[in-house]
């Protein structure tokens, strides 16, 4: 069961793993953001996710994530996909009534294919950056990072320190509680539940004999770790020094400049969309000529 | 100065559906003691090291702790001087490595970063867990976390550790190794006071006292010579002798008294 | 009811990065009617062997045979098909078609297994079992396992009621929570709970760890008292003076293999220093008076009233 892989951290040393999680967490939301813009064009559209998805492709590759993790990652988005293509179809109302073909008489406006592209497109993007994310960083250095960056709410008196440390606290005993509920399992298995198949009702007796004894065993878990901690000196309201400290190199400064530059790319893109589109016409136009 | 780690007058303490009561304890323990405080479970010895240790407060009575008195405005100040080391080899265990968590009473005390390292690598050494610096505690022992514990808690340098049954979950191989790691820790540093509850009987041959709980009262305390020629009161209260005395008992009922207070010697002197 | 292991192999993750070869060609009768220990160092099997017995795992070749049912690493017909397509295999070695013969000989004489039946007849219990616990009352806890075998409600209750008395808790806890007791109570109600069962087999995993010398004592006699009433007991324990006291049959493994099969007395008079086992101090004392020349007879001495009338005698005779 410490097996699942939800992009899960692999050990390599390549430059992505390298570099600092801030930056990396910047540039996730960087594309993030990139990815919701829409130019009201639909091939200057499909040609500028075409642009973001061979950036994370890239990105991918560099940090040796295997596309066939990425691709079980996606097969439950599929069946999502239809469905949303199906309803999107039925509800369309736009001014743009272009029918892209026929099914039974049935008129499937291109609009509707179009909108589903999109959000699948949005999907496949945002999945693969994450995952790219997940598998470069460890777990405990994206709490640093985000415990960074929370700190200017510090002002407001928000509890940064307590929920920061509340997250490594929940990393840290995540395998633990799984090792427990496996115990848990057996332990009950060996009365006489089966937890895989069996009636409703037994599946419900079931689930309340893992349940209860796991909640009952965490909140015992963090009565002792209170104590332990409240032993060892803990004043989550006090000053404390840190021990890992995260430390921004010039590589990471390179790739801040360099996803603020794609950010800044695409907004520009979207502040001139009209002149850039037509420009993009033309080019189109121009290389189709040489043909 | 006072040569008392720990002074106790009266105290009263009891939970309200609990069976665990002390019931009007008072000792001394002077600096240095290696000390060990058995009884039977519900005889009050946890709740005692729970009251020492500041995690519970008594309902009446009067604990010192280096001259200092243990109440709530100086519970902090009083936590700087002593180290705990509890039952759960998880439950204690905060870092996601063994660093971190060596690391995590340094943060607390606010050591100066730079000087971080150093001290883990340290103290890491002294428990014999300096190949394990960076390994997650889902991949250690019991009787490893317990080692990292001790490791964090000397650290600080505390002047008294408790030791609130530190061995009770761990295999033969794990006691025997906090076993070793206690009685090293006494060689190296004299001046330090360990009173250790315990459930191994085999474990206070090695303490300088014992300090016997039954009915949250002391019944018996003195050093373990003394405390185990009491075997009638001790059997009284379902507690077992360590395999020494128990041989002595053995040996006295078939009229032959030996002197020894060691396996080694023992041996000797039964049979050259 | 015998457990007996034939030619048994338990791979962990196999295929996987994560792979462990647990247990390696276990074969060996656990005798019904015996109280048999099962010792090793951490890490040697112990608990992977055990769950073999009430098919929480299930082998990766081999099987072991609970009275009549054999626990398969698939279903019995499939097994026998895939052996004998393994029987005809040419690539297959010769040393691996007379193991594959052997374990076909023996599981012909079973029939398949089937989870709930099992779990009926073989009742185990973990360590720190208190962890277990979930329902509303006592009772109701211990009633849970017999409710699961569609057992009638009040037939499960009796049988509550009766475990209960077994374990020493009377009927001012039946309608206690469970979470309300102190932790040796609460062991007992955990092992109320598979006493309850009434299994034929009762496999314990350090049942007394933990628990100070007396509830310790108190719990070793409750499965003493149980043996004594034909229940097979399995007891993996590192605890070697419960091992000398109660059992009259000791398994030892290391590295996923049984390496001898003994009596407990057999076993310490002539410990071998690469089990990694913790001797008993009567042991280590008795070897070291030899060694300093006493004309002692380790297999007469069984407790430390024997070995002072001995000393006595021999002191005595000088």
């Amino acid at each position: 069961m410490k097996n699942i892989s939800l992009g899960r951290y692999l050990p390599y040393n390549t430059v992505l793993h390298r570099l600092d999680p801030r930056v990396k967490l910047f540039g996730l939301i960087s594309f993030m953001v990139l990815v919701f813009f829409s130019f009201g064009d639909v091939w200057f559209n499909f040609a500028f996710y075409a642009l973001v998805l061979v950036l994370v492709l890239i990105a991918l590759k560099i940090a040796k994530v295997k596309l066939k993790s990425l691709v079980r990652q996606l097969k439950p988005l599929w069946f999502m996909v239809v469905f949303l293509l199906i309803i999107n179809i039925i509800s369309f109302r736009s001014n743009d009534m272009n029918i892209l073909f026929k099914i039974f008489e049935y008129p499937i406006y291109a609009a509707a294919v179009y909108q589903t592209f999109y959000i699948l497109m949005r999907l496949i993007l945002m999945i693969s950056l994450t995952m790219v994310l997940t598998s470069t960083t460890k777990p405990l250095d994206l709490t640093f990072a985000l415990e960074w960056i929370m700190s200017p709410l510090k002002i407001i008196h928000f509890p940064v320190h307590e929920v920061a440390m509340t997250m490594s606290l929940a990393l840290r005993f995540i395998p633990t509680l799984l090792d427990e509920t496996g115990r848990i399992m057996k332990a009950q298995e060996s009365r006489g539940v089966d937890f895989s198949g069996g009636k409703l009702s037994e599946k419900v007796r079931g689930i309340v004999s893992l349940i209860v004894p796991l909640f009952n065993s965490a909140f015992m878990r963090s009565d002792e770790l209170a104590n332990a901690m409240e032993a060892r000196g803990y004043n989550p309201q006090g000053k404390r020094t840190k021990y890992r400290m995260l430390k921004f190199a010039p590589s990471d400064l390179f790739g801040f400049i360099l996803f603020t530059m794609i950010l800044t790319g695409g907004i520009l893109l979207l502040v001139f969309k009209t002149p850039i589109i037509a420009s993009f016409y033309e080019l189109i136009a121009l290389i189709s000529g040489l043909f | 100065m006072n040569n008392n780690a720990l002074i106790i007058k009266n105290l009263f303490y009891s939970y309200d559906n609990e069976k665990d009561v002390v019931n009007d304890v008072s000792l001394s323990i002077k600096r240095g003691s290696y000390v060990s405080v058995i009884g039977h479970n519900g005889s009050g010895k946890s709740t005692f090291a729970k009251l020492i240790a500041g995690l519970l407060e008594a309902q009446s009575g009067e604990i010192y702790i280096f001259d200092q008195r243990l109440n709530e405005q100086n519970l902090a100040n009083i936590r700087m001087d002593l180290g705990i080391v509890f039952q759960n080899p998880d439950n204690q265990f905060i870092g996601s490595t063994v660093r971190d968590d060596i690391a995590f009473g340094l943060e607390n005390r606010q050591v100066p970063s730079a000087k971080m390292d150093e001290i883990i690598e340290r103290f890491a050494g002294e428990v014999g867990m300096s190949e394990f610096l960076d390994k997650e505690p889902t991949n250690l022992s019991g009787g490893q976390k317990q080692r990292v514990a001790i490791a964090g808690v000397l650290a600080l340098n505390p002047k008294m550790i408790i030791l609130d049954e530190a061995t009770a979950m761990l295999d033969p191989r794990g006691k025997r190794e906090i076993g070793e790691i206690v009685k090293g820790m006494k060689r190296d540093n004299p001046d330090l006071t360990v009173i250790s509850i315990t459930h191994d009987i085999e474990e206070t041959l090695a303490s300088d006292e014992i300090i016997v709980f039954s009915e949250g009262q002391i019944i018996l305390q003195g050093r373990p010579e003394e405390v185990y020629q009491h075997a009638e009161t001790l059997h009284s209260i379902s507690l077992d002798l360590p395999f020494i005395y128990r041989l002595k008992e053995a040996l006295a009922k078939q009229g032959l008294e030996v002197k020894s207070h060691d396996l080694d010697g023992l041996a000797g002197e039964l049979w050259q | 009811m015998a457990v007996i292991f034939h030619h048994l192999d338990f791979v962990y993750s196999p295929r996987s990065p994560f792979q462990y070869d647990a247990l390696h060609d276990i074969d060996i009768e656990i005798k019904e009617g015996s109280f048999t220990a099962i010792i090793g160092h951490t890490g040697s099997g112990k608990s992977t062997l055990i769950q073999q017995i009430n098919a929480l795992l299930t082998p990766t070749d081999g099987f072991v045979s609970v009275g009549k049912e054999a626990v398969t690493p698939i279903k019995y017909k499939k097994y026998l098909k895939t052996i004998d397509k393994k029987l005809k295999n040419k690539k297959v070695t010769i040393e691996r078609k007379n193991r594959l013969n052997s374990i076909k000989t023996e599981l012909l004489k079973y029939e398949g297994f089937k989870k709930k039946s099992l779990r009926s007849k073989v009742g185990v219990v973990f360590q720190f079992p208190e962890y277990q616990l979930f329902a509303d009352t006592v009772l109701k806890d211990v009633a849970f396992g017999p409710r699961n075998f569609n057992v009638s409600e009040q037939d499960a209750v009796e049988a509550a009621k009766h475990a209960l008395e077994l374990v020493g808790l009377d009927e001012t806890y039946y309608e206690r929570s469970p979470f309300d007791l102190s932790g040796g109570e609460k062991r007992r109600v955990a092992i109320a709970g598979i006493l309850a069962l009434r299994p034929q087999v009762l496999v314990l995993d350090e049942p007394t760890a933990g628990l100070d010398p007396l509830n310790a004592k108190q719990m070793m006699n409750l499965f003493k008292k149980i043996h004594d009433g034909g229940t097979t007991i399995i007891l993996v324990t590192h605890d070697m003076d419960i091992v000398l006291q109660y059992a009259s049959n000791v398994i030892v493994m290391k590295d996923g293999r049984i390496i001898e099969e003994t009596t407990p007395h057999a076993l310490f008079s002539d410990i071998k220093e690469d089990y990694s086992l913790e001797v008993p101090a009567l042991y280590a004392f008795i070897r070291q008076l030899i060694d300093n020349g006493a004309p002692l007879d380790i297999n007469k001495i069984r407790n430390v009233d024997d070995l002072a009338a001995a000393l006595v005698t021999l002191r005595g005779a000088k």
